[in-house]
């Protein structure tokens, strides 16, 4: 950087200079020249006090970086360098290093309850894939029956990019992909069954209820003969075998342009045998998805007969599930990387 | 959109108790926000009463003193803040030990007592048109318009008994028609399995009347792509006065203000039909007007500007669609009415317009503008155009009626298309059963769809459906399954779970991976957490970016705060930032991993999408003190990984070149202690202990070391089995004295190399110690030793030969036995 006042760039000449010739150049922040150079400030003429108190005030920030950055270096000069191949530093024993204490480790409640949902729908036949967390328009409206400037747009608060990438708000991004991938299952009379687990992003404002990055799991079944009747049967039989019990289901129509029916879905609630608790809102009930029969033109995206198949697609959060699982009052403690959260669950 | 029960009733039978009738609403037709039990804001013993006598107050200047009649005989005294009420005016009387009807809806009721009022005892009150929940006109006692008897309770006089029934909005994006009564009713009745029956206006076959005393007016649409069709009539001889009550009590039920006889008939009818209308003043717009007063349907010009009815002066953008004249804008087209052509008190004639626009260029403008009115949430749903004749008809004649208004124009009407066509959908039985899993006849299906004017007729089995011209929303067969589903009741039909050929599923190898991973560092102590994928330009900044770098991140235009504008482009950074707040809480010694995507934009997959880039990065930290330093404290975690996976990592000097991950992560190692960890000869990820400067930005311990691996090289290997020996084995020590400038990596190649050369031994070392000698040019490692052979037992003089065959070569490159 170079200074348009003589004085300030002549003292910067001598601290540039000076700073590898003296041993803690943390001194030169005290020097009596800057001190003067502060002095001269008020003595400068109108037009010019500006600058001139800008300039030095440059000074004095270059002078500090200076000496961080020559710290810096000292310390790491300090320290020896190691054999990066060793197992163990010199002057130790195999037996004087061990791991971390095993007992501490802790798989985060997002991870583990995932697995159990992927358990289920493993044997339930389901494959799974994982969801993008950045995606383009396409997958995230165009090829799910969302037309440009739709008004079904307007339910979705997405993260874009300058480029005009989207941080997707749901994991149906993955439904074309996850249809054309699998789509050759279907001439064999085979169906295409898979969940798709995932970040997903809204752009919302963080508080104990709500988050702005969620996780979301995403399943599709499609095949012949394929109906709502199998819809509410499959997701019933998936609650029951996570929540280990029977379970009353209902739907309730719902609009979501990638589906014909579309349904939020409810079951009756695990924990209180629909008597009411804290977890239902003394509801009996909680709504736990949303769902519906695929849309033709969703299928016919991803060159698949609607006349000749039909199918099935839902969505449910994961994060509100752990919480309702493990009674967590407050979403942010997902994210908030505090052992005492994490540390619960091993 | 709130549903009035008793404003349903005046088209549709309801046969069902409130409580059912909820239920089958929210299962049938859509999520329930909120009921409202409107009769329960008001006591039977509100009452109608008339003024038998009034006179001022004597000793205050404000308060009248009246005599009222609330039937049966009986009279009371009131004081009320109102000298304008004569004898022989109904009135609302609210009798002492009453609570007021405004504050029981606002949840706090108050209760009204007999007061004394500067000497004279008021018996009640009389209530305004706020506190009985009419209007917001708070300034007078509300004159009741009804023909009912004085002592009639006031809930029977006007409907009040009623359930507002608010459904949640994003149900119906689908459905223009449930943005109105109308609409609701004929499914109200669906749902119920009643036959329902449009009333006669609601129908295209209208009929107007030529006038022949017309006002001067002009009509033109110069964009029918984006107001496809344009309705108008003048109407003179207006005069402005209050709604009737009971319109503006149903208004006001909804959540619409009444104001007046003329704006309060544009949105009673709006809110029954689900068709927007707007009113002109017709005098105004002639002011506003070049030579002949004029209305065009136009786009802007440049620099034009209009002030819009919500005090907002606006410049519309150039695409949008203006009601205006030659000369000035009038309105924003379906949108919001302008300031310079409102209807006010002196209004004399006003021009209505009825007009169909394009829902996609409503939504544009609307979000350009921030223009959220009740008309843009009806049009955006995209209403048919086919109904603003009729609806044009409806409102005329209720200006006729309610504000003595006389046609002084004939009805315009420019449209885009000639006729319109009803769609025809046709389906078999087959096809509704086989998407459902039910069971039903096709007369069944024809009758429940002819309940709601779906003209239904089976011929030879199939099923044609003719849309009515309000559904809009029905184009498919399968829009027609969902009809016939939802009102039969979804939650009726037959579950089961589908059939499958029984073949195996699973999930992905990258899941499996995933998952694998985790529980393996778990079970080696380390905690795993989740991250943002947001980062900010301060977090950029700690490490030490530089604008190129920064340039590879990709970065959010709506970010919610600028903590969060940047995609991350590794994962080691947001870890980092979880250390300090665990320390602050006694947290002493921990690692802390997680198993995530970061995005950069060099790396861009087949089709020119950013690649999902999956890494696995760990920090461990500690405030004790430790024997080693926290590269191997590290490197264990990574060693103990490489081991369950069946993967074996080298370890490198670490040299800068352009991965992603030398780039970022890389970066944050001190120069002296910092590696490339790779597989064969492909780097894979980093791992060092933290510099000076990331340790102070992010207050890290001394003992503090991290890495960042790419995960798609973690995949495990297969566990290569080896047969085991029957034969004993022999163990030996072996100490070495190495030249400083000899890695161990490569002695201990060496030695591996050296030993295997021996046919039929097997020999397997591991590392016991390292020291440095007092002279510190050397170090002298330790190695156990086990030797064993497949095919016979081995001799201690054949194991001594082996080491000192192998000592002897070693001591070539300087090494020596201690």
């Amino acid at each position: 950087m170079k200074y348009i006042f003589e004085p300030i760039q002549n003292l910067a000449n001598e601290i540039r200079d000076a700073m590898n010739a003296i041993d803690d150049p943390s001194v030169l922040l005290k020097s009596p020249e800057l001190k003067q150079l502060y002095q001269m400030i008020p003595k400068q003429s109108d037009n010019q006090k500006k600058e001139f108190g800008s300039q030095v005030n440059a000074l004095k920030a270059e002078i500090v970086s200076l000496v961080e950055n020559h710290q810096n270096q000292q310390e790491e000069a300090e320290l020896s360098s190691i054999d990066i191949t060793a197992p163990f530093d010199e002057n130790c024993t195999a037996q004087d290093n061990q791991l971390l204490t095993a007992d501490r480790g802790s798989l985060h409640p997002l991870s583990q309850e995932l697995d159990r949902v992927l358990k289920i729908f493993e044997a339930m036949g389901f494959g799974a894939i994982e969801s993008r967390q950045l995606d383009d328009d396409y997958h995230m409206f165009g090829s799910l029956n969302f037309p440009d400037d739709h008004p079904a747009r307007d339910d979705f608060d997405t993260f874009i990019t300058d480029e005009g990438l989207i941080a997707p708000a749901h994991t149906s991004t993955m439904q074309n992909r996850v249809l054309l991938a699998n789509r050759d299952k279907l001439k064999n009379g085979g169906n295409v069954q898979v969940v798709v687990p995932g970040r997903c992003f809204r752009n919302e404002d963080v508080d104990a209820r709500h988050e702005h990055t969620l996780h979301q799991v995403e399943g599709v079944m499609v095949g012949e003969g394929i109906t709502v009747g199998h819809l509410i049967g499959t997701l019933k039989t998936f609650l029951e075998a996570f929540y280990g019990q029977k379970l009353e289901v209902r739907t309730q129509p719902a609009y979501f342009p990638f589906v014909e029916p579309g349904f939020e879905f409810s079951m009756s609630c695990p924990f209180c045998s629909k008597v009411g608790c804290k977890v239902c809102s003394n509801e009996g009930w909680i709504e736990i998805l949303g769902c519906g029969m695929i849309h033709p033109n969703v299928l016919k995206e991803a060159k698949i007969d609607p006349d000749k198949y039909t199918g099935f697609a839902w969505g449910f959060g994961l994060d509100r599930l752990v919480m309702m699982q493990y009674n967590v009052d407050d979403i942010r403690w997902f994210h908030s990387g505090k052992i005492e959260f994490l540390e619960q669950f091993k | 959109m709130k549903l009035s029960l008793n404003w349903v009733k005046h088209f549709t039978e309801v046969e069902i108790g409130g409580d059912e009738l909820i239920q089958k609403i929210g299962s049938q037709l859509g999520a329930i926000e909120d009921v409202q039990d409107w009769g329960s804001y008001y006591d039977e013993k509100i009452v109608i009463a008339k003024i038998t006598s009034a006179k001022d107050h004597e000793d205050a200047d404000k308060l009248g003193v009246y005599n009222i009649d609330i039937g049966g005989g009986q009279s009371r005294q009131l004081v009320a803040g109102d000298k304008s009420l004569e004898v022989g005016d109904k009135v609302g009387y609210i009798p002492p030990g009453v609570a007021v009807p405004l504050s029981v809806y606002e949840g706090e009721p108050f209760v009204i007592g007999e007061r004394d009022l500067r000497g004279i005892t008021s018996q009640g009150m009389l209530g305004s048109a706020k506190e009985l929940l009419f209007s917001d006109n708070h300034k007078n006692v509300l004159k009741l318009d009804t023909d009912k008897e004085v002592g009639s309770a006031l809930v029977d006089a006007y409907e009040l008994d009623d359930l507002i029934i608010d459904i949640e909005n994003k149900m119906f994006t689908h459905r223009p028609d449930l943005f109105g009564i109308l609409g609701l009713a004929r499914e109200v009745a669906g749902i119920q399995g009643i036959e329902f029956s449009s009333p006669d206006w609601y129908s295209e076959d209208v009929d107007f009347a030529k006038v022949d005393n017309k006002l001067p007016l002009e009509v033109t649409n110069e964009i029918p792509e984006l107001c496809p069709r344009f309705t108008a009539v003048a109407l003179s001889n207006i005069t402005i006065k209050p709604s009737p009550l009971i319109m503006q009590s149903y208004l006001n039920r909804v959540g619409l203000r009444p104001i007046n006889n003329v704006v309060d008939i544009t949105n009673y009818y709006m809110y029954l039909t689900s068709q927007p209308a707007h009113a002109f003043d017709y005098d105004k717009v002639v002011k506003l007007s070049g030579e002949k007063p004029n209305l065009v349907v136009r786009k802007p010009r440049k620099d034009e500007k209009i002030k819009l009815l919500d005090g907002r002066e606006i410049a519309p953008h150039s695409e949008a669609a203006m009601v205006a004249t030659d000369l000035n804008l009038l309105s924003v087209g379906g949108s919001i009415g302008g300031a310079d052509s409102e209807v006010d008190d002196d209004t004399k004639t006003v021009i209505l317009e009825v007009a169909s626009w394009n829902l996609y260029s409503i939504r544009r403008t609307s979000f350009k503008h921030g223009i959220f009115t009740d008309a843009v949430a009806r049009f955006n749903k995209g209403q048919s155009d086919r109904q603003n004749l009729p609806v044009l008809k409806l409102m005329m004649d209720q200006f006729v009626n309610n504000c003595d208004a006389k046609q002084a124009s004939d009805i315009f009407d420019l449209k885009k298309t000639a006729e319109a066509k009803d769609i025809v959908i046709e389906l078999s039985s087959d096809f509704v059963n086989s998407r459902l899993g039910s069971n039903y006849s096709a007369q069944d299906i024809a009758k429940t769809l002819n309940n709601v004017e779906l003209n239904a007729v089976i011929e030879k089995s199939v099923i044609k459906v003719t849309v009515p011209f309000w559904r809009t929303d029905l184009e498919l067969r399968e829009d027609i399954v969902e009809e016939v589903g939802r009102l039969n009741g979804y939650d009726l039909l037959p579950q089961s779970v589908p059939l499958r050929p029984s073949q195996p599923n699973f999930r992905s190898d990258k899941l499996q991976l995933k998952s694998e991973i985790k529980r393996i560092l778990a079970s080696a102590g380390a905690n795993e957490v989740v991250t943002y994928n947001f980062v900010s330009s301060a977090m950029f900044a700690k490490l030490g970016y530089q604008a190129d770098q920064i340039e590879r991140a990709y970065h959010l235009r709506n970010s919610l705060s600028p903590d969060l504008e940047y995609m991350r482009m590794s994962l080691l950074p947001s870890i980092v930032e979880k250390v300090n707040p665990n320390m602050r809480t006694g947290h002493k010694q921990f690692a802390l991993f997680e198993v995530n995507k970061s995005h950069n934009k060099d790396y861009l997959d087949d089709v020119g999408l950013p690649k999902e880039l999956d890494s696995l990065a760990m920090v461990v930290v500690s405030n004790d003190s430790h024997q080693d330093s926290s590269f191997f404290a590290t490197k264990r975690q990574l060693e103990y990984l490489a081991v369950k996976l069946g993967k074996h990592f080298s370890y490198h000097k670490f040299e800068q070149n352009n991965d992603r991950l030398a780039q970022t992560s890389g970066l944050m190692f001190a120069t002296s202690r910092r590696a490339v960890v790779k597989i064969d000869d492909q780097a894979v990820g980093y791992i060092g202990e933290f510099s000076s400067r990331v340790k102070k930005q992010f207050k890290l311990p001394e003992f503090s070391a991290g890495f960042e691996i790419d995960l798609n090289h973690l995949f495990p290997e297969a566990i290569a089995y080896k047969q085991i020996s029957k034969f004993p084995v022999s163990n030996q020590d072996l100490t070495l004295s190495v030249p400083n400038n000899l890695g161990y990596a490569q002695l201990s190649e060496k030695l591996g190399r050296l030993f295997n050369e021996a046919q039929d031994i097997d020999v397997v070392y591991e590392p016991i110690s390292i020291f440095r000698s007092k002279l510190k040019e050397n170090r002298h490692i330790s190695f156990h030793l086990i030797f064993q052979s497949p095919t016979r037992t081995l001799k201690t003089t054949e194991v001594n030969d082996l080491i000192s065959r192998v000592v002897k070569t070693l001591e070539q490159k300087d090494i020596k036995q201690v």
